[in-house]
């Protein structure tokens, strides 16, 4: 009914493969600001979760500013290749002009890197929180494993050279 | 905070590195320097799905099982002094470990271990306190309180006998361990039972009582 409706509008089959066109822009675009939402999410969760397990530093500051200026640059890059897609849509007129698609593209490919490296970072700080939450249950129970290491390290150390 | 919440954590950050790294092999292999010609094949949609669609699915079920309330991340905990209490009653407590030794408790300890002006007196609807009424034997800590607190108040201790009267249970006697430091007067030897009910009695009676009603 909808398709019939944009053929009398438009009077032509093309169009509705256009607003196709269109959509899937729109729909790249909402995915990549639920992207950067998910960024936000994990980043923040895990700034949370060192904080609940007393593992309060300066750093942490430095990650989440760090992470809103990726999100921030990650966000510009999602506007600027929707506006550039629609741009080329317009102007090619769905692809039958020669107008070039490799800056919309270009565009896509800086979000796609610059949001695996920060997930790439973010991997690193659940690991760093897995690993804070692990050794803080260990540390409630004081063994004398450090105070063996401190024994057992120049013993270790000294012993190849007592056969000199 | 569970270090499974953490787990939890680290694989929903590892299904976010594999999708976007998915993005990225498919920036990298067809979106960089795109051109008229470039032809992608058709096996791009069946792999996306599974590699995109999929992993996000299952990353925001394990986002929604940290952030569930049960055994998630708002799941409410027990509060720290009751957790205290669990862990002395089934451990035997720190001063249950040395009896009869006389260590004086901690100023918190005999606080806590005061009872209220209706226990005292017996009355049945005294607070129930759950934590008394799990023990089966007197702590001496809380004989040598009783100690500090007959030479304070001597009248108290008719108005606890009638009590025990009214609760109606047949009295045991329990040793007294009063503490090498306690000044011991002539009324707080060891004394027949009618004359000298225990306190630690009185709140089992009132907490039978209680759980009964």
């Amino acid at each position: 009914m909808i398709l019939t409706v944009v053929i009398q509008v438009y009077g032509s089959t093309d169009i509705p493969l256009e607003i196709i066109d269109r959509l899937d822009d729109v729909t790249a675009f909402l995915s990549s600001i639920a992207d950067v939402v998910i960024l936000l999410c994990l980043v923040e969760l895990a700034l949370s979760f060192l904080r609940a397990l007393g593992n309060d530093s300066i750093y942490h500051r430095i990650i989440r500013y760090s992470d809103l200026f990726a999100i921030a640059v990650l966000f510009i890059l999602a506007i600027a290749a929707l506006g550039e897609d629609e741009a080329w849509l317009t102007n090619s007129d769905y692809g039958r002009f020669r107008v070039s698609r490799t800056t919309a593209t270009n565009l896509y490919s800086a979000y796609d890197i610059i949001y695996w490296i920060t997930s790439l970072a973010t991997v690193s700080l659940s690991t760093f929180v897995l690993y804070s939450s692990i050794r803080k249950k260990h540390m409630r129970s004081v063994s004398s494993a450090p105070w063996t290491c401190l024994i057992l390290l120049p013993v270790l150390t000294f012993f190849p050279f007592t056969y000199l | 905070m569970s270090a499974q919440l953490t787990r939890r954590f680290l694989a929903a950050s590892l299904l976010n590195l594999i999708r976007s790294t998915w993005e990225l092999y498919y920036a990298i292999r067809y979106l960089v320097n795109y051109n008229r010609s470039t032809v992608i094949p058709q096996y791009i949609g069946v792999v996306e799905p599974i590699l995109y669609t999929w992993v996000t699915v299952s990353m925001f079920g394990l986002l929604f099982a940290i952030g569930f309330k049960r055994n998630g991340l708002w799941s409410q905990q027990q509060p720290p002094q009751q957790q205290g209490i669990i862990a002395n009653s089934s451990a035997g407590g720190a001063f249950t470990s040395m009896p009869g030794q006389g260590i004086p408790p901690s100023s918190a300890y005999v606080l806590y271990q005061q009872p209220t002006q209706a226990e005292l007196t017996g009355h049945a609807t005294s607070p129930w306190r759950p934590e008394l009424s799990g023990a089966s034997y007197p702590n001496p800590n809380q004989h040598y309180y009783w100690a500090q607190h007959q030479q304070q108040r001597p009248v108290v201790q008719n108005q606890t006998q009638n009590a025990v009267e009214v609760a109606g249970e047949p009295y045991r006697w329990v040793p007294t361990d009063v503490a090498p430091g306690v000044p011991v007067s002539g009324s707080m030897g060891r004394l027949s039972p009618q004359q000298q009910p225990q306190v630690t009695q009185v709140y089992e009676v009132a907490g039978t009582l209680d759980q009964k009603t």
